[in-house]
């Protein structure tokens, strides 16, 4: 089976006799955005030689300063890899995208036809929301039992609220309350992750506000950091299906990125990226000294970057039963099914009216 | 899926040729050995193109497991090959 690389350190990531080898450098990375940079390497490759084999590569995780060239891309072109990369600080920059090669004229026009019938493109939107809110009450459902006192009250009102929020969704006619009404939700979320994460823990990481660009304590770079991963996943997924990336229904298409992602995303973050930030906080496996302070910003180090990706790639494939299927799927596995399920819905709405994943185990 | 560990001993005129051909399939560990994960059909092209490659009393010895969790890896000395995906 092929899976996802993650390259650390940096060097050149080339073509050798038709596979891949890194040259590894031993030298200081500059920040991307600095101005010193000159956009040469800025070490040469004296680190040692690694190559892999091509046929065991499903997609390239690049979080290093890495060099790549036109005979490479090529390569991966053909070869069908993705690759991701990271900037400086960890944030997802940008996909080396292979060519099409599953193409569907007639999904791409049902999909432009459901973004641009305001009616069809709200069932949509509004299944994501739906599906992001059941999952997101599933993980609080998972921790309220272990709460007491206070905590456990104040998830009770937040439950409540909750529900409230569900009864709004229906009644939402256009994709900005819907998007309020998501940011609610969310809010309301993150408010209750100190009695989560436990006193412990919480008086070491507080929990304020979420916050991106610059992400502004430790756990708002857990955040930033694992949505990035999330949504690279998905796009990954979505490029083995014949769906169109960009077409997106409760983000705005822009230009310049992978709507579609952001959309599947919403409803795999509260079970794969916070119950990952859970997990790596509780154990203790993340602690103070894997964050770093730049620019007015605080960033997981590339040893907390590590081991965060280690415990992904572990996750996505953990497995569980899938009652319709009647056999174990991993949760990468299940992120596809969402991209067909919503294939279904764009080629016949009436016959295979979309919802997202509920979490059920 | 089934994990394979390969050995192979080749005239030197083609050993060149064959440590590219399994390079590309599986990951080196020592000089003509190799092991690693191959779906069935991966490992059908790697066995096709290897065979077409061999001639005279050249050999290559593919050991089959059922899967990696089979494998007891015990290693003495230097390792010499990278085996991680993370690197």
């Amino acid at each position: 089976m092929k899976r996802p690389y993650y390259l650390f350190s940096s060097g050149r990531l080339k073509r050798q006799h038709n596979t891949l080898a890194l040259e590894k450098t031993s030298g200081e990375r500059l920040p991307d955005d600095s101005p010193e940079d000159e956009g040469v390497p800025s070490s040469l490759p004296d680190g040692g030689r690694t190559q892999f084999p091509i046929e065991s590569v499903d997609s390239l995780f690049l979080f290093g300063e890495i060099d790549i060239n036109s005979k490479l891309i090529t390569f991966l072109g053909q070869q069908g890899v993705p690759a991701f990369f990271f900037d400086y600080y960890g944030n997802y920059s940008a996909t080396l995208y292979p060519r099409e090669n599953l193409l569907s004229g007639r999904l791409r026009i049902q999909q432009a036809h459901h973004y641009l019938s305001p009616k069809r493109r709200l069932t949509l939107a509004k299944a994501f929301v739906e599906a992001a809110l059941f999952n997101i009450e599933r993980v609080i459902k998972y921790y309220q039992p272990r709460l007491e006192g206070d905590a456990q009250q104040e998830t009770q009102a937040t439950l409540q609220a909750l529900v409230r929020d569900r009864g709004a969704l229906p009644l939402t006619t256009d994709i900005f309350t819907l998007m309020a009404v998501e940011g609610r939700i969310r809010d309301r979320y993150y408010k209750l992750w100190p009695h989560f994460l436990g006193k412990e823990v919480a008086s070491k990481f507080p929990m304020n506000k979420r916050e991106r660009r610059p992400p502004s304590n430790e756990l708002n770079a857990l955040i930033s950091f694992g949505n990035s991963l999330c949504y690279s996943t998905v796009v990954r997924q979505i490029y083995r299906t014949a769906l169109d990336p960009t077409i997106a229904f409760l983000h705005e298409p822009g230009d310049r990125r992978f709507s579609l992602s952001l959309d599947i995303a919403e409803i795999f973050k509260p079970l794969l990226v916070d119950r990952a930030i859970f997990r790596l906080l509780k154990t203790g496996e993340i602690n103070s000294k894997h964050f770093e302070k730049h620019l007015g910003g605080c960033y997981l180090s590339d040893a907390g970057r590590k081991i965060f990706v280690q415990h992904w790639d572990e996750r996505l494939s953990k497995t569980v039963h899938h009652r319709a299927l009647d056999k174990k799927v991993s949760y990468e596995r299940l992120i596809r099914l969402e991209c067909y399920k919503l294939i279904r819905h764009l080629s016949d709405p009436a016959g295979n009216t979309y919802q997202g994943l509920h979490m059920w185990w | 899926m089934p994990y394979y560990i390969a050995v192979y001993d080749v005239n030197q005129k083609r050993v060149g040729r064959m440590l590219k051909l399994f390079r590309r399939y599986l990951t080196w560990i020592q000089n003509s050995v190799f092991e690693g994960e191959l779906t069935h059909s991966q490992f059908k092209s790697l066995e096709t193109e290897a065979d077409q490659l061999m001639k005279d009393s050249d050999g290559v010895i593919f050991y089959q497991l059922r899967d990696e969790r089979y494998v007891d890896r015990i290693s003495l000395g230097e390792e010499k090959g990278e085996r991680s995906r993370f690197l």
